[in-house]
């Protein structure tokens, strides 16, 4: 995999985490390192089960379908490293208590 | 519901005879003058009534006469009030100021019924008021309903974005509610009787607010004390202030409301009294009667007589009355604020509204049974608000025709229908002509000057800026009005056109912001420049004296798109404003909390600058998040077949390729907004999604 392909799914999650209000420190740094490492094991050992299979070598033949895959996988694996803490969305609107209109005619 | 005594009972009855003797000695004051004006014309004119001409000049003079002196005589009645103390027999005044305060309140819904409106400036709004209710310390008898028909969902995926926020901020939630119609049916009326169906027996008032509607804590407050003591009124309505006015022509309405409403709204509910109009918005209602009085029916008639009542509130108020209910305009309830249209342009688009909705009221007025008297006048009083410029209109066309009779045609010595030996000399009378021009214009600017007179009586002149500033403010306001009056003149004549002949009818929210530019002024007044010039040129080929008479309605006409320009900038209103012109007391000093709250709110930046409000909310997690959880299911049948398609085609080449009723089904089911928002994240760095994204992080990037 090219450096830049990495650089762009890096980029992507750090926009991500950076939407969802992670800042973006030293521990959660690492981790996205760490979650990015074991993406990146899954992908090659995927690879090397037969992956794409189009490369020479396992390290540089990912290609444009890799970082894709590397994507998508990341993405995937986000909820784990970084949990969404669940808020409560308050009530749209209360308990209904209908009232009746009445009309004239027509 | 507080008890009532038997003396606040009989006093609720002693109104009628007082509102009685009122009503009868304006209509005595507006006739009397109108038909010694008349005379006066009858003598003015060559043959004095003798043609058919004459007699149709005569008979729409003296409708405009009449119409104008109603407006002179309730600005005289309002000055002679307020030099007597005030109205004794007004609503307020029946009760202290103590005993009002020591009423408990009841349960009262705000709700805000909006379309397409500036989101974070319209909601911002609320959060002022919101706050204001919160400080009077009684903010747990309130719930509040921000009631949606935006179609477009960029509107309403930011409008709930803002509720959410809002209900953070404020911490409200519980009390503050966000509802969208899936169907907006009977405009602003049907959006409030969707809300009374659903919550109508929750509460026992509403208080209907507009987009640009503000209404102190204090004043909602006293409404609902009042509303609590008076169980006999249904409506209570508020004069309100406009404000925050930037451009010239915004400042020139806000200066004309502010300071002459003082004579004409406390002489105008001195008329009414308990028969007061409803005015759609800052008002309190008594939910009750309303939903058992006021359902708006269908119109049984031909052209625009026919379908749902597009101007509901003076109905509601006429129903309202006929149930035996009272409707009160309550002067003394001070701190209610709305906004000016910006620009002439944007008040004539909202005047092309008014006018329909106004006119379709004659089928109300003559054939609604039991609807009492002050109401049906109410009525006749809207509709001439808009009537009166064809009338005006059909009146210089009789003029033009009566010179062309009298300079091209021969004298009829003996014309249709005169008998005698004698022969009928036409007679011009130039004196009478000119003093009867002067009575009209001295009932349509007297006021004004009254207005000075009793600033200076109750010695407020110091809060317009002194005496000489606030007179050199009417004089300007009084030169705009003339420049203005037969543009108006024109366009609603149009207006009352189309819409008798039912031509279609655009509802759409206000322009606040924007300046008009030279092209817009020149494409909406270019015929009424065409039309002022063409009688103007006309006008001197017949007679060198009717060419003068013609030019203080030509030269308007002729100026018009100019004057279109120049009253929409703002900085002509930036400049008077720093001169100390046209200033009005709520910009002395420093503002009441509710209007510092309103501002610093407004000034909040806006969405996000990056994304679309429908892009963020596909993009961005925790909004994504948000619009799941207020959206549904709505994958049934073969419907979920054309989601799974458009969430395909929206990923594959963004939102702009789908129509605005895909991407509101996009973005009203929960799946289709989750599928988007894992999609996207997942796209390619040269797809549309992918742009986004690296739009966002260039942003981040130089922050």
């Amino acid at each position: 995999m090219t450096a830049q392909k990495l650089q762009r799914v890096v980029v992507r999650v750090c926009t991500y985490l950076a939407e969802s209000g992670v800042t973006m420190n030293r521990s959660n740094s690492r981790r996205v390192l760490k979650m990015l490492d074991e993406v990146l094991s899954e992908a090659n050992g995927e690879n090397g089960n037969g992956g794409n299979g189009n490369g020479e070598n396992g390290e540089d033949d990912v290609g444009d379908v890799g970082e894709m895959q590397l994507l998508s996988l990341a993405m995937d694996r986000l909820p784990a490293y970084f949990p969404v803490t669940e808020e409560t969305i308050p009530a749209l609107s209360p308990a209904l208590l209908r009232g009746s209109i009445r009309y004239p005619h027509g | 519901m507080v008890e009532v005594s038997g003396g606040t009972l009989s006093r609720r009855y002693r109104w009628r005879h007082i509102a009685f003797i009122r009503r009868s000695l304006l209509i005595l004051f507006v006739l009397g003058q109108t038909a010694v004006a008349s005379y006066y014309l009858l003598w003015v004119l060559p043959y004095h009534g003798g043609t058919w001409i004459e007699v149709g000049m005569a008979v729409l003079f003296a409708i405009l006469y009449a119409w104008i002196a109603v407006g002179f005589w309730t600005a005289v009645f309002g000055f002679a009030l307020r030099l007597a103390g005030g109205d004794r027999h007004g609503l307020l005044r029946r009760h202290n100021r103590e005993s009002l305060a020591a009423t408990p309140l009841a349960k009262t819904a705000i709700l805000l019924p909006i379309y397409h409106e500036p989101v974070q400036w319209t909601l911002n709004g609320l959060k002022a008021v919101y706050r204001d209710i919160e400080r009077t310390g009684g903010i747990e008898h309130f719930e509040f309903y921000i009631l949606s028909d935006s179609r477009d969902p960029s509107v309403w995926l930011e409008e709930q974005r803002r509720w959410h926020e809002l209900v953070r901020e404020l911490g409200a939630e519980g009390r503050l509610f966000y509802r969208r119609r899936p169907v907006n049916l009977n405009y602003k009326s049907g959006n409030v009787a969707d809300f009374l169906r659903r919550w109508g027996r929750r509460c026992q008032y509403m208080v209907v607010l507009d987009a640009d509607s503000l209404l102190s804590g204090e004043t909602v407050v006293r409404m609902v004390q009042l509303m609590e003591r008076e169980p006999g009124v249904g409506i209570l309505q508020t004069n309100p202030t406009i404000i925050n006015g930037k451009s010239l022509f915004a400042r020139v309405q806000q200066f004309a409301n502010r300071f002459y409403s003082t004579l004409f709204a406390t002489g105008l509910a001195a008329i009414q009294m308990g028969d007061a109009a409803f005015w759609g918005h800052n008002a309190i209602l008594r939910i009750e009667p309303f939903m058992k009085h006021c359902g708006l029916p269908k119109l049984g008639g031909f052209g625009i007589f026919g379908g749902p009542i597009m101007s509901h509130d003076f109905v509601e108020a006429a129903f309202m009355g006929r149930a035996g209910h009272e409707v009160w305009l309550e002067t003394g309830l001070g701190n209610s604020f709305e906004e000016s249209p910006p620009t002439l342009a944007d008040e004539l688009s909202r005047d092309n509204r008014w006018a329909k909705g106004n006119l379709q009221h004659l089928w109300v007025m003559l054939r609604e049974p039991g609807l009492r008297f002050a109401h049906r006048m109410a009525f006749l009083n809207g509709i001439m608000a808009y009537l009166a410029s064809p009338l005006w209109f059909g009146f210089l066309v009789l003029t033009t025709l009566e010179a062309v009779r009298m300079t091209l045609i021969p004298i009829e010595y003996f014309p249709e229908g005169h008998q005698g030996p004698f022969p009928l000399w036409p007679e011009w009378r130039p004196d009478w002509a000119l003093l009867l021009a002067l009575s009209t214009f001295a009932l349509l600017f007297l006021p004004k000057f009254l207005a000075i007179l009793d600033a200076v009586l109750h010695r407020y002149t110091r809060e317009f800026g002194g005496f000489l500033r606030l007179l050199a403010s009417v004089l300007l306001e009084v030169v705009i009005s003339i420049l203005l009056a037969p543009v108006r003149m024109w366009a609603h004549s149009r207006y009352v056109v189309a819409a008798l002949l039912n031509l279609s009818l655009s509802w759409s929210g206000q322009n606040r912001t924007e300046e008009t530019t030279w092209r817009e002024a020149m494409a909406t007044q270019f015929p009424g420049m065409l039309v002022g010039g063409c009688w103007s040129a006309f006008a001197l080929s017949l007679d060198k004296l009717f060419f003068f008479w013609s030019l203080p309605v030509a030269i308007p006409l002729l100026v018009a798109a100019p004057t279109a320009v120049y009253l929409s900038r703002t900085r002509p209103g930036r400049v008077l404003k720093a001169w100390g012109l046209l200033r009005i007391p709520e910009e002395r000093g420093s503002p009441m909390p509710l209007l510092d709250d309103a501002r610093r709110f407004r000034l909040e930046p806006a969405c996000d600058p990056v994304w679309s409000p429908f892009e963020a909310a596909v993009l961005n997690p925790g909004l994504n998040r948000l619009h799941q959880a207020l959206a549904r299911d709505h994958r049934r049948g073969p419907r979920s077949q054309q989601l799974e398609d458009a969430v395909a085609h929206c990923l594959n080449k963004g939102p702009a390729v789908l129509s605005r009723e895909e991407l509101t089904g996009l973005a009203r089911d929960q799946q289709s907004l989750g599928d988007l928002h894992t999609g996207a994240w997942r796209a390619p760095d040269q797809s549309y999604w992918g742009q986004c994204i690296n739009r966002k992080n260039r942003e981040q990037g130089s922050r």
